[in-house]
C-alpha cells in the first residue's frame, strides 16, 4: 500500500478507479447493500439498458456486491493497475478500463438473460489482464514467444482458473469476464505498432474494431428485434397504425412465428406486465 | 497504412520495380478474419434502419438468419464428421494447417525487422532474399514475391532467390514463371536445396503439360535424392497423366507405404493423399473387374 501511494502521481487512473469503487461501496452499503440500492446506483440489467438507460453499461463497472467482492476487485486493481499504467499511459489505460467495461457490458446485453443484473468490475480487470497479455506478445520476438516465460504462462493458467471458477459458481458472470477480456486485449494490441507482418493491416482493424464496438452498441441500446423492447416503442408511440407493427413484431420476436394471432399479442402484452410487476417487486425487495 | 520497407527501399537510381500482383486466392486468409468483424459490425445497423421502416421485416429478417445460422453449424459439424470418416486427408489437412500456423506465429520477428531496417541504407540480392525467406516463414506472400523479385533482379545467379521466387510463383499459380525459375536454380546449383528445386521443377512440368520432361526430371531426381512421401506421390499423378497407370499405382503405394516413424507435418500430408488415391484406385479396378 505504501508502494502504491508513493507513486500517486505516476498512476492516477488506478487510484481514482480504486476511489470509485469505495466510494460507490460507502454510497450504496459497503458490507451488504440491498437490490434496491444497487439498481439505483447503476448495475447493469439490459432491459434497462435499451429503454434510455444507457449509463448502466459503464456505472456497473464500479459497483460491487458486497465486501467480499470489493475487496476482491480492489486487490486485483492494485496488483495489476500500476505496472499497466506505467507501461501504457494513464489516457490509454483510462481508455483500457472504460473500453474493457464497455465490453464485458455489451456481451452481457448481448448474450446474457436480459432480466438478469449484473454488476461488478471484474469485466474490466480481465480486460487489464488482456492488455497484459497483448502486450507480452507483441514484446516478445514472435507471437507466441511469450509462453516460453513463467510469468505470461502464470497469467493464462490465472485466466484459465478464473473462467473455470465462472463455470462451477452462478453467481459469477463468465460472460462479462470473456467480453472484457476480449476487449481488452483488442484495443491494447491495436494501440501498438511495430514490424509484424500485420502492421499493414493494423489501420484497416483500427476501423473495424471502432465499427464493431459502435454495431453492438447500437444493437444494444436499440434491440430492433428484442421482444421487451418492441413491446415497449409499441406502447410509447402515438400513431396507431405503427404501434400495432411494432406490437406485432414483438409477438413474432417472443413467440419466433412468421405470422402471429390475436392471442400471441395477448401474451406478449400479459408477459410484459408480468414482468414489469416482477422488476418493480424486485427493485423494492 | 504503415509504410512497408518495400514502399520505401532504394532502388540505386534504377527505374522503380512494380510491386507483384497478389491473387485474392493469396489475400484472402487475411481478409476473411478482417470481412467476418465488418460483416458483425454493419448488421445491427443494417437492422437499426430496416426497423425504422418495417419492424415486422426486421424481426422476420432475424428469426430467419438465426436459423440459418443454426442450420449451417449443425451443417458444417455433419459435414466436418463425414470428411473426418470418408475423406481421411482431412486430419492430415488440420495438422499441416496447425503446423504451418505454428510455425508462422512463432517465427522470430527479429532478424526480419533488422534486414529491412539495414536495406534502407544498403541494398544486395543476398539482404531482398533473407527478407523473402523469413516472409515466407511467415506466409507474407506479398513480401516475399516483392523482394523474392527484387533479389533476382539484382542478381540472377543467386540460386536461393531464384528457388524462392519459384516456390512463391507456384504458390500465386503463375507457373511459366515457376518453371523459369526453378530451371534457373536447378541450373545454378545442380541439387539445390537438397533436390527441392529439381523436385518442384518436375512438379510444374507436370501441371504445364509436359509429361515427358516431368517424368525424365522426376527419374532424375529419384537417382540422385531417393524418393520420399511428396516424390512418389507426384510422381504418381504424373505417370497417371501419360495413362500408366500401373506405375502410377505402385508409386502412389510407394507415397502411402507406412514409414514406422513420425513423419513431418507436410510428408504426412502427402502420405494421406496418397492412401486416398489407392483406396480410390482399388475402387476402380475393382469396379473394372465386376463389369467384365
Amino acid at each position: 500500500m505504501k508502494d502504491v501511494l508513493q507513486q500517486a502521481d505516476e498512476i492516477p487512473i488506478t487510484l481514482l478507479v480504486t476511489l470509485a469503487y469505495v466510494t460507490l461501496a460507502f454510497l450504496t452499503s459497503p458490507i451488504s447493500p440491498t437490490n434496491q440500492q444497487l439498481h439505483q446506483h447503476g448495475w447493469l440489467l439490459a432491459t434497462e439498458v435499451s429503454n434510455g438507460e444507457p449509463w448502466r453499461l459503464l456505472s456497473s463497472a464500479f459497483l460491487h456486491g458486497g465486501w467480499i467482492h470489493l475487496a476482491c476487485n480492489t486487490y486485483a486493481m492494485l496488483s495489476i493497475g500500476p505496472a499497466l499504467e506505467r507501461s501504457l499511459g494513464s489516457l490509454r489505460m483510462a481508455l483500457l478500463y472504460v473500453i474493457s467495461a464497455l465490453g464485458g457490458s455489451l456481451a452481457v446485453c448481448l448474450i446474457n438473460d436480459a432480466w438478469q443484473p449484473v454488476l461488478g468490475g471484474s469485466g474490466a480487470l480481465f480486460g487489464m489482464i488482456g492488455a497484459v497479455i497483448a502486450l507480452q506478445m507483441r514484446s516478445s520476438s514472435s507471437a507466441l514467444g511469450f509462453l516460453q516465460y513463467a510469468g505470461p504462462r502464470r497469467t493464462l493458467k490465472l485466466i484459465a482458473l478464473y473462467l473455470v471458477m465462472g463455470m462451477i459458481l452462478p453467481f459469477i458472470s463468465n460472460t462479462a469476464h470473456v467480453g472484457g477480456l476480449i476487449s481488452g486485449f483488442g484495443l491494447t494490441f491495436l494501440f501498438m505498432t511495430g514490424t509484424h507482418a500485420l502492421e499493414r493491416w493494423m489501420t484497416g482493424w483500427r476501423v473495424a474494431y471502432v465499427a464493431l464496438l459502435s454495431g453492438l452498441l447500437l444493437h444494444v441500446l436499440q434491440p430492433t428485434t428484442r421482444w421487451d423492447w418492441l413491446e415497449r416503442q409499441s406502447r410509447a408511440t402515438e400513431n396507431r397504425e405503427r404501434s400495432d407493427d411494432l406490437a406485432i413484431a414483438a409477438a413474432m420476436s417472443l413467440t419466433g412465428k412468421s405470422k402471429v394471432t390475436r392471442s400471441d399479442l395477448l401474451a406478449v402484452q400479459m408477459e410484459m406486465k408480468t414482468l414489469d410487476s416482477w422488476l418493480k417487486d424486485w427493485n423494492e425487495k | 497504412m504503415t509504410r512497408s520497407a518495400a514502399d520505401s527501399e532504394p532502388n540505386g537510381g534504377q527505374a522503380p520495380h512494380e510491386a507483384p500482383v497478389i491473387p485474392l486466392r493469396a489475400r484472402l486468409p487475411a481478409l476473411i478474419p478482417l470481412g467476418t468483424v465488418w460483416v458483425i459490425a454493419l448488421l445491427p445497423v443494417g437492422f437499426y434502419l430496416l426497423h425504422l421502416s418495417n419492424p415486422q421485416a426486421a424481426v422476420s429478417l432475424s428469426t430467419a438468419a438465426t436459423e440459418l445460422t443454426l442450420q449451417a453449424l449443425f451443417v458444417a459439424a455433419a459435414a466436418a464428421i463425414a470428411g473426418f470418416l470418408l475423406y481421411p486427408p482431412l486430419p492430415a489437412w488440420v495438422r499441416r494447417y496447425l503446423d504451418r500456423t505454428r510455425t508462422k506465429w512463432s517465427a522470430d520477428r527479429a532478424p526480419m525487422a533488422r534486414a529491412i531496417s539495414e536495406l534502407k541504407h544498403f541494398e544486395t540480392a543476398q539482404k531482398h532474399f533473407e527478407i523473402a525467406k523469413l516472409a515466407w516463414i511467415r506466409s507474407d506472400y506479398a513480401l516475399v514475391a516483392t523482394h523474392a523479385q527484387r533479389s533476382v533482379a539484382l542478381d540472377a545467379t543467386l540460386p536461393s532467390a531464384q528457388y524462392l521466387l519459384g516456390l512463391i510463383a507456384l504458390q500465386t499459380d503463375a507457373r511459366p514463371e515457376a518453371l523459369a525459375a526453378f530451371s534457373a536454380a536447378e541450373q545454378l546449383d545442380p541439387g539445390h536445396a537438397f533436390g527441392h528445386a529439381l523436385l518442384h521443377l518436375a512438379h510444374v512440368q507436370h501441371l504445364l503439360g509436359d509429361q515427358n520432361s516431368s517424368l525424365a526430371s522426376f527419374k532424375q531426381y529419384a537417382r540422385a535424392h531417393g524418393s520420399n512421401h511428396r516424390s512418389n506421390y507426384w510422381h504418381g499423378e504424373a505417370l497417371l497423366a501419360v495413362g500408366r497407370a500401373n506405375e502410377a499405382a505402385k508409386a502412389f503405394q510407394a507415397a502411402a507405404a507406412d514409414p514406422k516413424a513420425r513423419l513431418t507435418a507436410e510428408e504426412n500430408w502427402f502420405r494421406a493423399r496418397a492412401r486416398v488415391r489407392c483406396w480410390r484406385i482399388g475402387r476402380v479396378e475393382q469396379t473394372a473387374g465386376d463389369s467384365k
